[in-house]
């Protein structure tokens, strides 16, 4: 990287091997994956995998990371997928297990839930890091493999600000309810206290959600660092410059605007209802009672749109701070057009009663694949596979290793 | 730069379809383009199927593989055709078309026929009754539920 800048100094900005053909060029990313074709694929496979009690998803994943892949192209040459959905399979059995042991806890008792829900919340950041493996593992551009290598410790920590007090909600509620509610009944002999301190405790509880939201941008960070930073590609390293504050601004600006929507469409809503309440108070009553699903559709677009800002604004955000030693990625996603094709989206989604929810998928992955370019400072016909890549010789397809067993995910 | 691991042949010039050697070639060549999954380097290759063998020659060489050991891609109205090799190489065919017309000349060369969920997504009747048999199962579910 130092040799480039010097270069690029050296002979007025162009970077490159001056005696090479090739100069500092742009890689756009292209998408040519059709929505009548993947709502084809999505009715198939979701008939097949609950005809199959879930059996079958591992393969229906399979075919649509083959066609969802092989769709993206990076500089005209598209991506491939090589998993092998048998190994996938068993990945999918062990999350289904997991899954059951939870259900089953249920039954028995509220200490057991909460030591199946525990252990559950334990292992999820090393399935998650060993899905990234394999997906990306079996991933390939020209031929080479990519590669995630994230390392299992950190895959904890990116996930501690919110697995934490998750964690602690789990021990809390499940596992000591028991004795808690002993030590409640010690504490307040009275029943009518009791119930006032049970009272103000649910009044309390609503406040985790907003304190879980308020850690969201802060887990994201942590998780988008991990995961960009572990991204690898034949001798590139990926690394990600990102601050928190400025996931957080991100956050909240797109709070500020679903707070917006709300405040201005309450207003309008209920300019009419003040302006009956003098002339008719009958016609009025009536009135605030059918404005309730009103203001429950203000409150729903509110969401959509600050949700889309927010994931639009983190693409971004995301992928135009990722580089590597000779590639700078680029993302020009429109924050606006985003919004209003994903409310559009959402509005026919719910009209069709999810029909149009493939179309939706690829509309949407196509905004966000085609935002995106890479600044190459190579050639890549250079580029060799990776040691650790090359070992299998490229023909077996790539395994995560979770406690010993190789599994996908 | 050279492919390893080539088997290099009498044919070791690049064929076109009106060469004598494509004389006791099975099916028309395709053009290809060859990653060997070590390097990011394309190979400008061409294809043809040669008793139950896909046949994979270019200007290094050519290379061998069992018809029934190689995946194939799943035939699809869009995107790429990219087929893996046993080896780990991957073979890319950026004309759609032209090899869905190759493939139509290759089944008697051992080459699978389309597999039967492929078939089921491709053919939109299929699909459709598919999706009425969804609906039926969210209303049987629906009952039971409300039972």
């Amino acid at each position: 990287m130092r040799l480039h800048a010097e270069e690029g100094a050296a002979s007025g900005g162009l970077t490159g091997w001056p005696h090479s053909l090739f100069r500092k060029r742009q890689l756009e990313m292209g998408f040519t994956g059709s929505g009548s074709e993947y709502f084809r694929m999505s009715v198939v496979h979701l008939l097949l995998t609950l005809l199959s009690l879930t059996f079958y998803a591992p393969f229906a994943k399979a075919r649509r990371l083959r066609y969802l892949l092989s769709n993206t192209a990076v500089d005209g040459h598209a991506l491939s997928f090589h998993g092998d959905p048998w190994t996938m399979l068993r990945g999918h059995v062990l999350l289904m297990a997991l899954m059951g042991l939870c259900v089953a806890a249920e039954r028995i008792s509220s200490a057991a839930s909460g030591a199946a829900l525990l252990s559950l919340l334990t292992v999820w950041p090393a399935l998650w890091r060993a899905g990234l493996q394999f997906r990306l593992g079996n991933t390939r551009w020209r031929g080479l493999r990519l590669g995630f290598e994230g390392r299992l410790r950190d895959a904890y920590l990116a996930f501690a600000p919110m697995l934490v007090p998750l964690m602690l909600l789990v021990v809390v509620f499940r596992l000591c309810r028991v004795p808690l509610m002993a030590q409640a009944h010690r504490l307040f002999p009275d029943a009518g206290a009791l119930a006032d301190a049970l009272q103000l405790m649910l009044a309390l509880s609503w406040l985790l959600p907003v304190a879980l939201l308020a850690l969201l941008p802060w887990t994201l960070a942590r998780l988008a660092r991990y995961r960009h930073n572990g991204y690898r590609f034949a001798d590139q390293a990926a690394t990600l410059a990102l601050r928190t504050s400025e996931v957080y601004r991100v956050g909240l600006h797109a709070a500020g605007l679903w707070l917006l929507i709300v405040v201005c469409g309450t207003g309008l809503l209920m300019l009419p209802r003040l302006g009956l309440s003098r002339l008719w108070p009958e016609v009025s009553l009536s009135l605030s009672l059918w404005l309730s699903w009103p203001l429950a559709v203000v409150a729903g677009i509110a969401t959509v749109l600050a949700w889309a800002c927010f994931s639009a604004r983190c693409h971004n955000l995301f992928w135009g701070r990722t580089a590597a030693d000779d590639l700078q990625c680029l993302s020009r996603l429109p924050v606006r057009p985003y919004m209003a094709r994903v409310l559009r989206q959402g509005v026919l989604t719910l009209l069709t009663l999810g029909l149009y929810a493939p179309f939706a998928i690829v509309a949407q992955l196509r905004m966000r694949i085609e935002s995106l370019s890479l600044t190459l400072d190579a050639d890549p016909e250079l580029w060799l596979a990776r040691q650790q890549s090359q070992t299998p010789v490229g023909a077996k397809p790539f395994s995560a290793e979770l406690l010993g067993v190789r599994l996908g995910l | 730069m050279s492919l390893p691991s080539v088997r290099i042949t009498a044919a070791s010039t690049p064929l076109s379809d009106d060469s004598p050697a494509a004389a006791r070639v099975a099916t028309t060549t395709l053009a290809a383009e060859l990653f060997d999954g070590r390097s990011a380097r394309a190979w400008p290759v061409r294809l043809w199927l040669e008793h139950e063998q896909l046949v994979v020659h270019g200007a290094a060489g050519e290379r061998r593989h069992a018809v029934r050991r190689v995946v194939w891609p799943e035939p699809m109205r869009h995107g790429q055709r990219q087929v893996h090799l046993p080896d780990g190489g991957v073979l890319v065919v950026r004309d759609a078309q032209a090899w869905d017309d190759w493939v139509a000349t290759g089944h008697g060369q051992g080459l699978p026929r389309r597999g039967l969920v492929a078939a089921w997504i491709g053919n939109w009747p299929q699909v459709l009754l598919a999706l009425i048999g969804l609906v039926a199962m969210l209303f049987a579910a629906l009952r039971l539920w409300e039972r």
